[in-house]
């Protein structure tokens, strides 16, 4: 009985896969699970949002179209200050790319949900993936020359083989750190969330009149920390996608 | 195959993250690779192009509205800067008829001036003229009556018939030399 309510309860249990139908596929298990299941209402969610906003698509936009054309003009702000002129080609995926992680990290935070991108996997496969188009696009646009991007111009001759080794380290570690930044937020918020929405519980059922008095606290904690998981899932989809556009930047001007 | 997956739920079960089983990683992957693709068919086929039209079409129209804005306002400078012609020419214009006017005036005015200078002058002379004649008139009466006053007064004090022409000559130098006098 009480281990049934220890795992229940159990910070990480929210982040288990579970599938709902499986589905094998050319040897590959691609069952349906409930990660799948976010991933389908967070597209159908954005789609929704971004279709339904330009429906009517006047020249004086209403509150709908208005936000839509914020979400658009912010990535392209983005997309036009790091990348440059150049970028506009990959501005359809950046945006997809933002609108994908900021309605999973956003999604996640709704009661009984799951989060996509507090999974490493999910993250660094869009890393890897970002990482290997963007490699591939330094390489064809500046051919070697995109092997300056680890000799900076102006560095002293004697640091510039300490510098290049550096330089090519961080560029081999970005795929990683640019999803583990997201994994680790969305991972560290939610168990917090847990943890302090746990102890409501545990307090209100097991200690009596004053345990339920002391419940209080950890129910403000709880909101004060939905309204700051609500700023991280903001702030780390925008970080995603901002440090693509800037490794964009490095493919496209690789001379710093 | 259903057994693998018994053995997923176990290990799930064992504790730990359930992001470290790698048994789930196939599954989010393919179902990330799908969905991330439908949003970006989606973004890329419906939403964006909307969008970037819809912002096109309102910077045409803020460009159009601003143009016409430019133009109205350099026509209304065209209109102001003809009315402000137009004023400055009747300006100018009414300064010159005043002053033709004030010089016809001043004309008329010394013309007027001199006729009556010239009018009046000539009938002082004429007044003059006339003083004079009357004068000259009234002198030579007095002679007349002088020479007869002295005949008579001869005749009667003297008795004597004084010669006319004598007497004539002596009243008159007489007379002069009061009027030297």
């Amino acid at each position: 009985m009480n281990e049934t309510v220890a795992v229940a309860h159990s910070p990480i249990e929210q982040f288990k896969i579970k599938p709902i139908f499986d589905w094998h596929i050319a040897g590959f298990d691609a069952s349906f699970t409930n990660s799948s299941l976010w991933m389908v209402i967070v597209i159908t969610l954005t789609t929704f949002f971004m279709i339904g906003g330009m429906r009517k698509a006047s020249a004086v936009p209403g509150r709908w179209q208005s936000a839509v054309e914020i979400m658009y003009e912010f990535v392209a702000g983005m997309v036009r200050d790091n990348v440059g002129r150049e970028g506009k080609k990959y501005f359809p995926f950046v945006f997809t790319l933002f609108v994908f992680v900021l309605g999973c990290n956003l999604a996640g935070l709704l009661p009984y949900s799951f989060t996509v991108t507090s999974h490493i996997i999910v993250n660094f496969a869009m890393a890897l993936f970002i990482f290997t188009g963007v490699t591939l696009i330094g390489f064809f646009k500046n051919g070697a020359g995109y092997l300056r991007l680890f000799a900076p111009a102006g560095v002293p001759l004697w640091l510039l083989p300490l510098i290049t080794v550096i330089e090519i380290i961080s560029y081999c570690i970005r795929p990683f750190s640019l999803s583990v930044r997201l994994f680790a937020n969305m991972l560290a918020g939610h168990i917090m969330l847990k943890v302090f929405a746990g102890f409501i519980v545990t307090l209100a059922l097991g200690a009596g009149v004053a345990g339920a008095a002391g419940a209080v606290l950890p129910f403000g904690v709880t909101v004060i920390l939905t309204g700051l998981e609500l700023l991280v899932a903001c702030l780390q989809a925008y970080v995603f996608t901002i440090l693509t556009c800037i490794y964009l930047n490095d493919a496209m001007h690789p001379g710093h | 195959m259903s057994e693998a997956h018994t053995e997923v739920a176990e290990s799930q079960h064992e504790g730990g993250l359930p992001q470290l089983n790698t048994a789930t990683y196939e599954g989010q992957i393919i179902w990330l690779v799908i969905s991330f693709a439908v949003l970006f068919l989606i973004v890329s086929r419906l939403v964006l192009p909307k969008v970037t039209k819809v912002l096109e079409e309102r910077e045409e129209r803020i460009a159009n509205d601003l143009d016409t804005a430019e133009r109205l306002k350099r026509d209304a400078e065209e209109v102001k800067a003809a009315y402000e012609a137009a004023i400055a020419e009747a300006r100018s214009k009414s300064k010159d008829l005043i002053l033709a006017a004030k010089e016809t005036i001043q004309a008329d005015i010394a013309k007027a001036l001199a006729d009556l200078d010239a009018d009046l002058s000539k009938k002082a002379d004429e007044a003059e003229a006339e003083i004079a004649k009357a004068r000259d008139k009234a002198f030579a009466s007095i002679d007349a009556v002088a020479t007869e006053a002295a005949q008579d007064m001869l005749k009667k004090l003297a008795g004597i018939e004084g010669e006319d022409a004598a007497v004539a000559k002596a009243v008159k130098s007489a007379l002069s030399a009061t009027k030297g006098a």
